[in-house]
């Protein structure tokens, strides 16, 4: 009998899905709007922002080897990489596709749904979803990924150890993700 | 239901047929082995201007590839560094025979490291004056030393990095770089297999031995030491994209992952060797975990923040972002960036792609800003970047508000000066 992935933990997700197509499945379905939101409200552009959606999961795919599972959660690790790909397609000037190369990912032509989807996204208030965290876990996201401090830097600033400061991070990112597809659900 | 379908469906595509090539490495091999005899019937027919000079033995040198003759030594990729060129001593043979290629690592003045690949005379790089290259004089042209432009087949990298594997498909034999009549050489007219298939890289100094696929199968060839240099050149019947590229990288002291050809990379570690074979394991077959980030932001410096409109008739015809550079911009790993923000949104903003001296002033246009507001005022945030391996370290400087006066418009964002 084929497992259910669907009650995978990421890590399980990410270390099955180089072997198996259902698990990556999974995973995108589980992140896309996380990484989707993440990016088109920092580009402002829906093509752009679905070009480096498919660069982020396809660089996902190919890193996924390289995944430790730990104290920081998959979505750090995903927002590191959208992170890292829309720098280097700013630095560039031109939009980062070396994953998708590396792994034949054809050019993706999106249709009016899903700008209008993406646009939706942009709307939203960008910050009021992280405002809404408890102080402790927003301040801890917000350095993270926005300050992209270490934990040995967080630690410092919030006066706790950098275990508590990778649980607060993990914490709110949770958090943000369970809202991010309830919202998701509901809209 | 997913948000984007589109992208999913196009990742799901690629992720089922990576993991179908993955487990039939035999049928791909056998189906490579199908393609020789008619690949080289065809290939009897298109390239018999390569044969042809093969024969001879000698090729008469005609005049230099015109060189871009925009590089500029503080602005983009630089200028080639001081005696920072070399030929490395590795020669491919082309799969029909003539000049063997080449491979030139050239540092640059912005900290860049670019290899090219062409047809190698007398020690010297350059390209054939065949299949409508170069008026088909069937001349050897040299390439000049500053020749770093996507013209030529190569490929430039940061210098931090340790190392890449790429690959190349579907150059052609007179090694003329992708440009708009090489791609339209891939229309149905002509023969994949009068096209290359280029796998090169410099895999760093732990490296020593390479595996690739080739049309005999599965072969492995010592690298060349210190660099990690090798260069493969065979036909473009192997698969992938014609005129594309790839490539794999990994920072410093990191094990590079398999690309193009290569089935497998050997790294020595001391007394340790390792083999990586290309599915994203590199570190971890080497024993390496992920390091931590490298480049940490500076502290941070706020700076008067000017903007500087141009007038004229109630036309904005220029707008530009000025202050003074805490920082210096030494090489193409540093560098501003600006941000705007507006309409309940993050817009992408412009930088300066050149060295800048600390203090100096800096100059960023707000053009494309300026495009993408909405109302009569848009907010910017100033950062300066700095790259270290694969990591991008932000520094914010500060913010500035743009206000567009009341009863100006702005000119059409094409014709706005940058």
């Amino acid at each position: 009998m084929s497992r259910n992935w669907e009650d995978a933990t990421d890590a399980e997700l990410l270390g099955a899905c180089r072997s198996q197509e259902e698990p990556f499945a999974v995973f995108y379905r589980r992140h896309e709007r996380l990484v989707a939101s993440w990016l088109i409200r920092r580009c402002g552009r829906p093509e752009l922002a679905a070009d480096l959606v498919a660069e982020v999961f396809a660089a996902a795919y190919v890193a996924a080897p390289r995944f430790r599972p730990g104290p920081q959660p998959a979505q750090a690790w995903l927002l590191g990489i959208a992170r890292h790909k829309l720098l280097r397609s700013l630095r560039r000037a031109r939009v980062e596709a070396s994953a998708r190369k590396l792994l034949e990912v054809a050019a993706i032509e999106l249709c009016a749904a899903s700008v209008a989807a993406l646009e939706e996204l942009e709307a939203e208030d960008p910050m009021r979803l992280l405002a809404e965290l408890p102080p402790d876990q927003r301040e801890a996201v917000r350095a993270r990924v926005l300050e992209d401090l270490d934990y040995r830097e967080l630690a410092a600033r919030l006066q706790v150890t950098p275990a508590a400061a990778r649980k607060r991070v993990s914490r709110g990112l949770n958090t943000l993700r369970r809202r991010i597809q309830h919202e998701g659900v509901d809209r | 239901m997913t948000l984007l379908p589109e992208v999913e469906h196009a990742l799901l595509d690629a992720v089922a047929r990576d993991q179908a090539a993955r487990r039939r490495p035999r049928l791909a091999r056998i189906r490579a082995r199908s393609l020789r005899l008619p690949a080289f019937a065809v290939l009897a027919l298109l390239c018999t201007t390569t044969i042809a000079l093969a024969a001879s033995g000698v090729i008469l040198t005609g005049s230099s590839v015109p060189s871009s003759g925009r590089l500029r030594p503080g602005y983009e990729l630089g200028v080639p560094a001081r005696g920072g060129s070399e030929l490395l001593a590795l020669r491919a043979p082309d799969p029909a025979g003539g000049l063997p290629w080449g491979m030139r690592v050239v540092r640059t003045t912005r900290g860049y490291l670019c290899v090219q690949i062409a047809r190698v005379q007398d020690r010297t790089l350059g390209e054939l004056g065949i299949d409508g290259a170069f008026h088909d004089d069937g001349r050897f042209h040299p390439l000049p030393a500053d020749a770093l432009g996507v013209q030529q087949a190569g490929t430039c990298e940061l210098s931090g990095r340790s190392g890449f594997a790429a690959a190349i498909i579907g150059l052609q034999p007179s090694a003329v770089g992708f440009h708009p009549r090489a791609a339209s050489n891939t229309s149905a007219n002509v023969s994949r297999a009068s096209l290359r298939e280029i796998s090169f890289g410099l895999l760093g100094e732990h490296a020593r031995k390479i595996a690739y696929r080739s049309e005999d199968g599965v072969k492995s060839a010592e690298v060349l030491r210190g660099l990690g240099a090798y260069l493969i050149v065979q036909r473009a019947t192997h698969g992938g994209q014609l005129v594309s590229a790839s490539e794999s990288s990994a920072p410093l002291g990191e094990p590079v992952d398999p690309d193009g050809t290569l089935t497998a990379i050997t790294y020595s570690y001391g007394k340790r060797t390792c083999k990586v074979v290309g599915d994203g394991n590199a570190l971890s077959a080497c024993g390496f975990s992920e390091g931590p980030l490298r480049a940490k932001p500076l502290p941070v410096v706020h700076v008067p923040l000017h903007v500087r409109l141009a007038v004229h008739q109630h036309t904005i015809t220029a707008a530009y972002l000025v202050f003074r550079a805490p920082y210096p911009v030494t090489s193409a790993a540093e560098g501003y960036s600006i941000d705007s923000y507006g309409c309940k949104r993050v817009l992408s903003g412009e930088g300066v792609d050149h060295d800048v001296a600390k203090g100096a002033i800096v100059r960023i246009s707000l053009a494309s800003v300026l495009a993408n507001a909405c109302s009569y005022s848009a907010k910017i945030s100033v950062g300066y970047t700095r790259a270290i391996d694969d990591n991008v370290a932000f520094t914010a400087l500060g913010k500035v508000t743009v206000q567009i006066p009341r009863g100006d418009h702005v000119r059409s964002p094409s014709h706005l000066a940058r």
